[in-house]
């Protein structure tokens, strides 16, 4: 608890407020905006902001640039979105691909450069053109094509330069990277591969999908219950500061507070950011990997709705759906539907 | 010729009202039957133009309209249609535990909530293993859209 607290406090007071907007500089095709919880028509011109999604169509792509300095084109099919964390190095933009394909570039932008995550890792990335592939299956592609990249994923960690590329299974560490000497990126197979994969077992891999799941909501957890401890601790505080204010002992009182509760004060809003950036990457999760799934299951057993490896499936997505509604579910709001 | 200039503009004033896309007027029986029959009839172009995204499928909220496209054409192909026949459903208004047809959750009842218009309609109708529940609302051009699909119920 009291690590958190200090590693929390410490980003608290390292520089805020690094959000980095996306201005939408081409649009080709209908693409939609997800702002607040409503969806619109996307426009060149638009401003996107933490929290917003780029979603296209099969047959469409839209073109976003941040500062003219960066550019970052989603493709076809894809759904992206500006997300905010707090991490050891202050408040960062994190780009976020649930599925699909988006390519990045990245200029020097204030110094420093935003993360890059799918359903299944994170990215830290140094002066970087790189291409993301976000698989209906929930796993990822990521092509360097300059820069470095940092690749994380269940605790392991993988560093890709020029010309290199790597796989993160869902719920696996980073797989062995390769070199893109030679060979044509091709998200579609790739995609299909994956997803092909999944389908062939839908029940080991509803379970799969599960625990990755489980990822979030177990991040979500830890925060809710420091965020709890962090309120008892700052209720008794208070408490004592009160008793000092009853003994007529001000000043003491008002050291008291700045010593022991406003740290505590300070470090609720990086808390709940965090809670709020794990539980909209499990929606996000659930709505276009895990319900994708679902879809494909409903569709292809209609006409048998009796099989038992369908029966088998739907009772194992109930009962990560109960889980989810009982793990992730508080932590969101009506505007996140 | 006063005749053929009220039979035009008749005919042009329908033509204006039949265009019109509204999600918030009651659909009708002829435009549920209508609506039944489009989709038995395999047309799932126009499924598509009639799906009212986000829209729901059991508990799922379908946000993209590739999802609601990759559903109604594996419909089609698994060959599933709904029966067609005179007294083949019932048509219900939406009330407030409607919900709970799709699904009790926080998502679903916040759907209802959020995207569903108070001149929605249950449609109760039968098709391959059971009864199945078409939520619809609104109209555009002769068919009403469909906010949710729902069943076999058990």
């Amino acid at each position: 608890m009291k690590k958190i607290i200090i590693a929390l406090l410490g980003l608290t007071l390292a520089v805020s407020g690094f959000t980095q907007n996306a201005d939408l500089v081409y649009v080709d095709g209908w693409v939609d905006i997800r702002t607040g919880g409503e969806s619109f028509e996307a426009f060149p011109g638009d401003t996107l902001k933490p929290g917003d999604s780029v979603i296209t169509q099969t047959d469409s792509y839209a073109e976003l640039e941040q500062n003219n300095l960066s550019s970052i084109i989603v493709k076809p099919d894809s759904i992206f979105t500006i997300r905010e964390i707090e991490t050891d190095n202050g408040r960062e933009t994190v780009l976020s691909t649930t599925v699909g394909s988006v390519s990045f570039r990245f200029g020097k932008l204030f110094g420093r450069e935003p993360m890059v995550a799918t359903p299944s890792m994170t990215a830290g990335i140094r002066g970087t053109e790189l291409t993301v592939y976000a698989g209906e299956d929930g796993s990822t592609l990521i092509a360097v094509n300059s820069g470095l990249v940092t690749v994380k994923s269940q605790g392991e960690s993988v560093d890709l330069v020029e010309n290199e590329g790597v796989e993160v299974i869902s719920g696996e560490a980073p797989g062995e990277k390769f070199s893109l000497l030679g060979r044509e990126m091709d998200f579609s197979s790739w995609n299909e591969e994956r997803y092909g994969e999944l389908l062939a077992d839908p029940v080991t891999g509803i379970e799969r999908l599960g625990r990755q799941l489980d990822s979030f909501s177990g991040d979500i957890t830890e925060l809710a219950m420091a965020m709890k401890q962090n309120a008892e601790l700052e209720d008794t505080l208070k408490a004592k500061q009160e008793k000092l204010k009853a003994a007529g002992e001000e000043a003491k009182a008002q050291t008291f507070y700045k010593e022991n509760i406003e740290p505590l004060v300070l470090i609720e809003a990086p808390m709940y950011l965090n809670i709020r950036y794990h539980t909209l990457s499990a929606l996000s999760f659930r709505r276009y990997i895990m319900g994708k799934l679902y879809l494909e299951m409903k569709s292809f057993y209609i006409m048998d709705a009796d099989n038992p490896m369908y029966r088998d499936f739907l009772a194992a997505y109930s009962r990560i759906m109960g889980k989810f509604e009982i793990d992730i579910v508080p932590y969101m709001n009506p505007r996140d539907l | 010729m006063n005749k053929m200039i009220i039979t035009s503009v008749s005919i042009l004033v329908l033509m204006f009202f039949a265009s019109c896309t509204t999600m918030k007027a009651v659909p009708n029986e002829r435009a549920v039957s209508r609506f039944i029959g489009l989709y038995n009839t395999g047309d799932t172009d126009r499924m598509i133009r009639m799906s009212s995204i986000p829209m729901l499928i059991d508990g799922e909220i379908v946000a993209r309209t590739s999802d609601a496209a990759f559903f109604w054409t594996r419909l089609r192909e698994a060959g599933f249609n709904f029966q067609d026949s005179e007294n083949s459903y019932t048509v219900e208004p939406v009330s407030r535990n409607s919900y709970i047809l799709f699904g009790d959750t926080m998502e679903v009842r916040t759907f209802f909530d959020k995207y569903v218009p108070e001149t929605a309609v249950i449609v109760r109708l039968e098709g391959p293993g059971g009864g199945y529940i078409l939520l619809l609302s609104g109209r555009k051009g002769l068919y009403p859209f469909i906010f949710g699909f729902t069943g076999p119920m058990s």
